[in-house]
Formats: C-alpha cells, sequence, structure tokens
C-alpha cells in the first residue's frame, strides 16, 4: 500500500470506526419509541357483551388486536401543516364528518336509546365506519373512560385511511385492519422533510400503498349487511350494496375504480370520457371524495351548515371553513349531474281519455346502483309534468311539497324499505330494530335503465299542442326521518339530477324518440 | 546546513499551503466516513429504533452540509496541480469520474436536504415522493461507490505522476515564483 493512501485511510477508517461505535451504541443505548398500544383488559370499564371482539359487531380490527392510545393517533390537523391542499380537500368531504355530522349522531344517540341496555356497545356496528378513531382508542363504550381526542371526532381522518393493511369488501361492516402497531412518526418534522422516506412509508406501507388505490379498500365500508348482531334480522340482510353493484359493473371489467370517479381532479371530465368509453385513468388523486351528500356542502343555509357538519374541524377557521365548502357544493353539483339522464320515449296523449307517457331513467355516470348506499333515506323519484297550449299543468305526477318535504302519493320512487317485525316501514333509519329489507323500486343499476310506463288520464278540455316534462329529483332523506332524529321541520330540498321536455305536437299525435 | 535542508526551509511557504491541501482531503475523509456511516445506519436500521436513527440522520446532515464547502476548497487546491501532474489516460478518467461522483453525492443530498433547511426558515416546500426517493436512492448508491473510486484513485496515484517536474511542490513553486526566478 503507498504512502499517501495509508496516510488518507488513515482518517477514513478511524472516523468510521468512531461513527460505527457511536451509532451502535446509540442503537443500543437510545429508548425504543414508547409503545402505541393497550391492550383492551387494560381501558376500565370496556364492555364486551357479546363475546372477545372487543370491535363487535363493527367487523374493524386493529394489527395486534390492541387498542391504540388516544395521544398516538394524530389528527388531521396536524397534517395540514405540510399537506394543506389534501387536508382541505379532505375538510370539505362527508369523510371528515363522518362522525361528527349531526344527523349521523342523532341517528347514533337515537338508536342507542332504542337497545337501552347494549345500545352504547352495539352502535360499535356503525362506528367502524364512522369513527374508526375512537373505535381504535376504545372509547365505543357505555362508560366512557377513554376521552375522544381531535383525531377520534375526525371520522375517517388521515391516519385512518394512511394505516389500512387489510380490507375485506365482500364482508363489509367495516371489514379493515388498522396497523399503527409499529407507530407512525417518532422523528422532528424538520427531519421529516430531510428524509420523508419512512414517512411515506409509515403512511403508505407496502400493504396499505398496495391495497388504498383499489375500489376493494372502499368496499370495506361500502358494504353494509345487516345480521341478528346489529339489527332483528333472520340470517344476513344486505344492505347497502355499493361494492358489489361495483364489481358486477362495466367500470370494474374496464379497471376504473372508485378512486379513479371519486378522488379525481375533474370527475366530470373523466366521467364524460367514460361514456364515450374511453378510460383515460387520473395520475394524480384529489381527496375531496365528490360524493351524492348535496345537504352537507350547501353553504347557502348559513350557521345550519356547521350545526349539521358538527362543528368546525380543528385545523380551520369558519371562514375557510366555508370558503372550501363553496368549492365542494359546486364538485357535487357537478358530479351529481354526471350521473343520470332522463328520457321521454312515448308519448301518447288524449284528452278526455288515459294516454299512455314512457320514461326511460339512465345511469349513464354512477359505476354503481343509482341511488346508492344508504337506500332507506337516500332516495331518488320521478317527476311527469304534462302541460297544455295554454301552459296549463293537465297532469303532474311526483309533485314535491316544499311546505312538508313530502313527495306526493303514488309517485316513482327508487328507494329501500326497513321493515320491523310487525311489518311496519321504518322511516328513521332505525337499525336495530330492522328485521326485513326491500326495495319501494329497484335501484337501477351502472349503465342500465329503467322504463316508467305511465297512464296519464288528461281533462277533456286540454288543448294540444302538449308539453311532457320528465325530472329526476334526488333527496338524502325523507322528511320522517328528518323530523324523528332531527327533530326539525327543516325541509330538506330535493336535487335536480336530470330533466327533459318533450313537445307533443297535437293532442293525438304519438310522439316517440 | 545541507543544501537539501537550505531546500526545504526555502519551499516552507509553499509546503504549508500543501498542508492545508492535505489537512483538507484527511478531514474530507473523515466527514465522508461519518457522513457514510450515519446514512447507511439510518437507511438500514432506521426503523428498528427511531430515536437513535433520528440523531444519525441530523448528524448525516450537518456533517454532510459541512462537507460541501470542505468539499469545494479542497479541489480548488488539488485541482489544478493534479492536473498537471498526472499523465492523461485511465487515472485521468478515474479522477473525473471520482470527482463527479463526489460532486453527485454532495448535490444530490443538499437538494433532499432543501426541505429541512427550508423548514428551519418557516417555509414548508417539498418535491413530490418519488422525485425524492428517485434522489435518495441514487443518492445512496453513490455514496456507497464513493469509497472505492476514492480508494482506486489513491492507490493508482503514485503510477501516474508525471516524470520531473511532476510533484506538487515543483508546480507550486512555478506558479508561486515569478517568470524567470529560480530557486537553488
Amino acid at each position: 500500500m503507498n504512502r499517501k493512501l495509508k496516510r488518507h485511510l488513515l482518517p477514513l477508517s478511524i472516523a468510521a470506526l468512531a461513527t460505527s461505535a457511536a451509532v451502535a451504541a446509540l442503537h443500543y443505548l437510545a429508548p425504543p419509541p414508547e409503545d402505541v398500544s393497550v391492550a383492551i383488559d387494560e381501558v376500565p370499564y370496556y364492555k364486551l357483551p357479546w363475546n372477545d371482539d372487543p370491535f363487535f359487531p363493527g367487523n374493524m380490527k386493529t394489527a395486534d388486536g390492541k387498542f391504540i392510545k388516544p395521544e398516538k393517533l394524530p389528527s388531521a390537523a396536524s397534517c395540514v401543516k405540510c399537506h394543506v391542499e389534501q387536508f382541505e380537500e379532505w375538510a370539505a368531504s362527508l369523510h371528515s364528518v363522518s362522525g361528527r355530522d349531526a344527523v349521523y349522531d342523532k341517528t347514533i344517540e337515537y338508536n342507542e336509546h332504542f337497545d337501552g341496555k347494549t345500545g352504547e356497545e352495539r352502535i360499535r356496528f356503525c362506528e367502524a365506519c364512522h369513527e374508526p378513531g375512537e373505535m381504535a382508542i376504545g372509547a365505543v363504550n357505555k362508560v366512557k373512560s377513554v376521552l375522544p381526542t381531535d383525531a377520534t371526532t375526525e371520522g375517517l381522518t388521515c391516519v385512518v385511511c394512511h394505516a389500512v393493511t387489510e380490507a375485506h369488501p365482500e364482508t363489509g361492516n367495516g371489514a379493515f385492519t388498522i396497523d399503527l402497531s409499529g407507530g407512525r412518526d417518532h422523528m422532528h418534522n424538520a427531519l421529516i422533510m430531510a428524509s420523508p422516506r419512512d414517512h411515506a412509508r409509515a403512511f403508505g406501507a407496502r400493504a396499505t400503498k398496495a391495497l388504498i388505490t383499489k375500489s376493494d379498500f372502499c368496499g370495506a365500508c361500502h358494504t353494509e349487511q345487516y345480521h341478528p348482531g346489529n339489527s332483528k334480522v333472520q340470517g344476513v340482510a344486505s344492505v347497502q350494496t355499493t361494492y358489489k353493484e361495483w364489481k358486477e359493473s362495466w367500470y370494474a371489467e374496464q379497471g376504473v375504480t372508485c378512486q379513479d370517479c371519486h378522488m379525481n381532479y375533474d370527475p366530470v371530465a373523466f366521467i364524460d370520457q367514460l361514456k364515450q368509453d374511453k378510460v383515460e385513468r387520473p395520475g394524480k388523486y384529489s381527496h375531496a371524495f365528490a360524493g351524492a351528500n348535496y345537504l352537507l356542502t350547501e353553504t347557502d343555509l348559513g350557521s345550519n351548515i356547521f350545526f349539521l357538519r358538527g362543528g368546525v374541524l380543528p385545523g380551520l377557521t369558519g371562514e375557510r371553513y366555508v370558503q372550501i365548502l363553496e368549492k365542494q357544493k359546486r364538485l357535487t353539483h357537478d358530479f351529481l349531474r354526471t350521473a343520470a339522464e332522463v328520457e321521454v320515449r312515448q308519448a301518447e296523449l288524449k284528452p278526455g281519455a288515459e294516454g299512455r307517457v314512457q320514461v326511460a331513467v339512465k345511469n349513464v355516470g354512477a359505476g354503481h346502483n343509482l341511488p346508492t348506499g344508504v337506500g332507506d333515506q337516500k332516495h331518488m323519484w320521478l317527476e311527469l309534468v304534462v302541460e297544455d297550449a295554454a301552459g296549463r299543468e293537465v297532469y303532474h305526477s311526483g309533485a314535491f311539497d316544499e311546505e312538508k318535504g313530502r313527495i306526493a302519493p303514488g309517485s316513482v320512487v327508487w328507494a329501500e324499505r326497513f321493515i320491523d317485525r310487525q311489518g311496519k316501514r321504518i322511516m328513521d333509519h332505525l337499525t336495530f330494530n330492522t328485521a326485513r329489507v326491500d326495495f319501494i323500486r329497484p335501484f337501477i343499476p351502472a349503465r342500465e335503465e329503467d322504463v316508467i310506463d305511465y297512464a296519464v288520464a288528461l281533462p277533456k278540455d286540454a288543448q294540444g299542442p302538449f308539453k311532457v316534462k320528465a325530472r329526476l329529483w334526488y333527496r338524502v332523506a325523507f322528511q320522517e326521518f328528518v323530523v324523528q332524529i332531527l327533530k326539525t321541520t327543516l325541509v330538506i330540498p330535493p336535487f335536480l339530477l336530470a330533466e327533459t321536455e318533450l313537445p307533443v305536437h297535437t293532442d293525438r299525435e304519438v310522439a316517440s324518440r | 546546513m545541507p543544501a537539501n535542508d537550505t531546500k526545504r526551509a526555502n519551499r516552507s511557504p509553499n509546503l504549508l499551503i500543501l498542508f492545508h491541501e492535505y489537512t483538507q482531503a484527511r478531514w474530507l475523509m473523515a466527514l465522508m466516513a461519518v457522513s457514510l456511516v450515519s446514512g447507511a445506519y439510518y437507511y438500514y436500521f432506521g426503523p428498528a429504533n427511531w430515536n437513535s436513527a433520528q440523531l444519525a440522520l441530523g448528524a448525516h446532515l450537518l456533517v454532510g452540509s459541512l462537507s460541501l464547502p470542505l468539499f469545494v476548497a479542497y479541489v480548488r487546491n488539488h485541482l489544478p496541480w493534479g492536473l498537471k501532474a498526472s499523465r492523461p489516460g485511465p487515472f485521468r478518467k478515474l479522477a473525473w469520474s471520482l470527482l463527479l461522483l463526489f460532486v453527485f453525492v454532495l448535490l444530490s443530498g443538499l437538494v433532499n436536504a432543501t426541505p429541512f433547511f427550508l423548514y428551519l426558515f418557516g417555509i414548508i416546500w417539498f418535491p413530490d415522493f418519488e422525485t425524492f426517493d428517485r434522489i435518495a436512492t441514487l443518492h445512496l448508491a453513490s455514496a456507497l461507490a464513493l469509497p472505492l473510486l476514492v480508494f482506486g484513485h489513491l492507490s493508482l496515484r503514485a503510477r501516474a505522476r508525471l516524470p520531473e517536474p511532476s510533484d506538487a511542490a515543483e508546480y507550486l513553486e512555478q506558479k508561486i515564483l515569478s517568470p524567470g526566478e529560480t530557486r537553488v
């Protein structure tokens, strides 16, 4: 070895050895990060009324089967410092208020009271999807021995999705596994900025990353089944089948996932290209989770929107909240309008006699049934109006009473029905009392249509030419539910999904398309 | 005083400069070793103990930051005479590769550390994770290759020397002495 080499290698070797010794010492002497888990029996008074599963009747799990220490569950407000865009998108979505919105909160209370003895434990069925953070810390219990944190009030907060490692979409009812057992961020924020690799690994672990872009991930909650553990159903009743509807659709065949539409920065453009059978999946995804609940983004409600959304989220000001909700409102409205089309196919109108109008309602843009989700409340109906030459309404089906918030009897309504043991329809989402589930009219599968034939009796004095107007309306809840659960007479306005008009030139003409 | 000693004494200011460069090289070697060990520890063993890993990462950033000005100063001293003193050929190619690799390691480290420095000044900015990850992977790979090139450079340098006058002191003499002036 030459002299220069020796001279240069000496400091290199000494420094390498000294550093190795230092890191080895650090490795063994530095205390390991604190364990994030708590054994189930360490949570005082935690009740297990049915079996040893601490989350039953919900299907969620934690990787180590333990609870998570509340302080180890990071709030989205801690993520906003660096991920402002994603935070604000998420904050305006339904996912951020899945546990705190007034409608859900009151429904939970209502169900809890119905099952007086084990109500607080039975709602673990609902909370697994709506407040998984609260479930994970062991706070869903009659005796509240664990206090909620910001994170647990944020519904589907960042860490919930970004720590899921397993999902069972066919099982549903929150059939996912959260893995926080290895902990998450242990480094100072500045050091995370220098090396985000482990931060990214922590919130996008291999198992999470593989799952988070798939519909299977969403299916864990967007599949809901009633069974004797959560209702009075004998056997199993499918209540929400959104995942299955997608799985059996053209969209699944084409590899279009839930995320492609609902987490798209421009879902309208994306759906428009799907309508032309073109599939160009997005490269970047939004956290806005465009959906169908137009009520919880309705900023025209003034301060009522804060009431409905359960107050202002941690990490936001009221003013900013309204601004981002405005944006979400536009997104929701545009998104909803991509879903359906109505077409008056035939109209045979005769004054003083019974004519016939045929209307097709087409699911052209939704990758699942129309409507979907909580079908006992989310409903759709068709309004059909025939006007004569003078503009007089000579036939009207599906009228909506804006004062009372009710649809006229005899209307064509797409809705699910919860029925109790006495055969009575349950209008207030009393899950725990539901014994049977059926449909008033089955929902319309993706890329399919429902054709409705109307027998239209016109008065004798009706004069053509006529105008046939068809409107497809959507509403997030029935008025009976609003009155019973929210104890308010507030009428939830309906949303116009699609409309069309067909002129029928003479009173004897058969118009057809 | 023997003639040789007189020659050495007369060269003292030049040798001081040489000594300075030599010290820089040794320091650079030491800092490189610390960076390499701390970085590799963080990369491969970080998840086993975050409390020690973040100290290692902190040390890596500090030492890496110190290496950068030292490297610039060293290259400024070393490159001009090094080029004159070596013969063209494989050694030169190796030397240039070493230089480029060193520059790449330092710059890629600096790029990935930029969000850290900005954060310290209250500015939140970071590239997308995929970009960071690619740079980090290249940073690691090139940093692991660096000692091999250093070893090669130091091993081959004697063989690659030009015949007289080729030693560094001669070069420095030529550089410092005024034209026409000669030392005895």
